[in-house]
């Protein structure tokens, strides 16, 4: 099982992440990863964390949206490098990519946003790699 | 008096009409009442008022008040001018007595139910009785003929289906004479291209701000739609444009363009449209009293005078209006047509009657800006229209909530959305209007429109 991302539809102007984090904090849900991309006006906050069900409840009233996404830890062998150089060959686009905020199980993990999950999954566990699931963030 | 029932030798049946009538005048009429002579019409549509008029009196508890309280008998109509003695009905009706308190008939009779969008507030509810919804297909029926659309030809319905009543409405019409109906409904530009050049579609219905969409969709696909699709007549409509939207059309997607008008609370569209000399939209006057008033004073207003369009339904069952004001501005035409209708017409709709804005000398009416985004299903209820000056020019920008289903991962594809509510009100204002994407429940809300215009002109 795919991890899920949770995109949330912000205004840009002062206060609009804290928002998202005190709610998500009120509910004991914790945020693994996050990137904020903007686009002049509005942008979108891309959040990974523990409990996504609880957290899009939390986020009542935001427009917001979910997708799966390719979560892998980096270690000693596994490098970024590496990762994207197995994809590469594989022709496989990472449209874009993150790292946790925090160590999940140890380590920081990359999140990739690519076009087929499943595809680029069975890509990385045939080459040895690692890939989390939602069940590894409980 | 004759009784006119919809004359079957009228249908456009090619067999029957070749050889009878030559080909160029072949403009068709679905009903022969659309000819009938002027004092006929209006004996009919006496008799017919006063029909309402009598059964609301006597058994709609609403309307038998408003009435009583106006101290209006259905015996004080002598004439047809003794209308302007009933009162008004206005959306706040529809609301008091939302969702169907206006019902004039049991539940049991009831055979459909539309519901309007509550862009300006509380949605509204219409209710159909089996012959309000078998006139309503003629009444399309005759509207496409006028248009030109008969059988053998394919037409490819882009309203909504659902609640709005775009969709089923020119459905019924469409399958009432006989076309081949391709149900597309809206949304999903690439199919709708995709099967307008597969099928050989030869009429599109949907509304003119989504045609012109499609038309640049289709060029940017590659394919010139004049050369690669068939369409022949366009049934344009449910919000107001231009002559030179329609000089676009022609140019860009068919050579046809017809506007449709109609709104859901008298039963949606086919209450007027356009024949082909396209001088004005035939109102079906024997179910529609059309009136022009003065929106302010309330005063019926002469042939040619511009002001607010009320109608008045004369052979409904399960809701009927009583001179309902539609905010829509027009003006009427009962001069005789050259197509052979003897039913009066409306000008244009130019917009709704509220506060007109003129921008960089353009007449904007903020009810135009929401015809456009209450039809697109990613944007929320809530608008709001900001004025500002940058320098000596006007500026207007316009913020729209969105909904959960708009959001994309991928900023990019927010940024194509905005892009995408641009040029749909480009193409109803031919005006470039920013237009700011806000978070849902960011917006002042209020019951009225005028708060949804912000003017800080002066202010700056």
């Amino acid at each position: 099982m795919p991890v899920t991302q949770i995109s949330v539809f912000v205004e840009n102007k002062p206060g609009r992440f804290a928002e998202i984090a005190t709610r998500l904090e009120h509910v004991k849900v914790k945020i693994l990863a996050f990137c904020i991309a903007d686009a002049g006006d509005f942008g979108i906050i891309r959040l990974i964390v523990n409990k996504p069900e609880l957290a899009r409840k939390a986020l009542e009233g935001f427009a917001e949206s979910i997708i799966q996404v390719v979560v892998v830890p980096i270690t000693e062998q596994v490098s970024v490098s590496k990762i994207a150089n197995l994809l590469g060959s594989k022709k496989v686009n990472i449209d874009y990519a993150y790292t946790s905020a925090i160590p999940i199980n140890g380590n920081l993990a990359l999140i990739l946003r690519v076009n087929d999950v499943e595809r680029t999954e069975k890509i990385l566990r045939e080459n040895s790699i690692e890939v989390l699931t939602q069940k590894d963030f409980e | 008096m004759q009784e006119y029932s919809n004359n079957k030798n009228y249908k456009t049946d090619d067999s029957e009409l070749k050889g009878r009538v030559p080909m160029e005048s072949r403009a068709l009429y679905y009903s022969e009442i659309e000819r009938i002579n002027r004092k006929e019409l209006e004996e009919l549509q006496l008799k017919k008022l006063k029909a309402t008029l009598q059964v609301l009196y006597e058994k709609n508890p609403y309307f038998g008040r408003k009435l009583r309280q106006a101290q209006v008998k259905p015996s004080d109509i002598y004439k047809l001018e003794d209308i302007a003695k009933i009162p008004f009905t206005t959306k706040d009706d529809l609301r008091i007595n939302y969702p169907i308190g206006l019902l004039n008939v049991g539940i049991e009779k009831v055979v459909r139910f539309h519901v309007s969008s509550g862009t300006t507030g509380d949605p509204t509810v219409v209710a159909y009785t089996e012959s309000d919804v078998d006139k309503w297909s003629e009444l399309n029926a005759r509207c496409l003929t006028m248009m030109g659309v008969k059988r053998g030809d394919i037409i490819q319905i882009a309203y909504g289906y659902g609640l709005f009543t775009g969709g089923l409405g020119i459905h019924y019409g469409a399958e009432r004479l006989g076309a081949a109906i391709v149900p597309s409904s809206a949304g999903n530009t690439k199919r709708q291209i995709k099967l307008m050049k597969d099928m050989h579609v030869t009429v599109l219905a949907c509304t003119p701000s989504y045609a012109l969409y499609l038309a640049e969709a289709a060029i940017q696909e590659g394919l010139n739609p004049k050369e690669d699709l068939s369409l022949r007549v366009g049934v344009f409509g449910a919000e107001p444009w231009s002559e030179s939207v329609r000089k676009r059309l022609i140019n860009q997607l068919c050579p046809e363009p017809y506007d449709i008008y109609g709104l859901s609370e008298l039963c949606g569209p086919g209450v007027a449209a356009e024949c082909p000399l396209k001088n004005g939209l035939h109102v079906w006057a024997d179910h529609f009293i059309p009136e022009v008033i003065d929106p302010k004073t309330g005063e019926v207003l002469g042939p040619g005078e511009e002001g607010e369009l009320v109608f008045t339904t004369i052979d409904k069952e399960a809701m009927p209006l009583l001179r309902y004001r539609t905010r829509d501005v027009s003006c009427l035409d009962i001069e005789p047509c050259a197509c052979g209708r003897t039913h009066p017409r409306i000008s244009r709709i130019k917009g709704r009657d509220d506060d007109m804005l003129k921008i960089r000398g353009v007449n904007v009416f903020p009810s135009q800006i929401e015809y456009v985004l209450e039809r697109m299903e990613e944007l929320g209820d809530q608008y709001q229209i900001i004025l500002t000056k940058s320098g000596p020019l006007d500026d207007l920008k316009v913020k729209v909530e969105v909904k959960s289903s708009a959001v994309s991962d991928k900023p990019w594809d927010m940024v194509e959305l905005k892009k995408k509510v641009e040029s749909e009100i480009y193409s109803v204002l031919n005006l470039h209007v920013e237009v700011d994407l806000v978070e849902p429940g960011s917006l002042p809300r209020s019951e009225g429109k005028a708060k949804r215009v912000l003017d800080l002109r002066r202010s700056i």
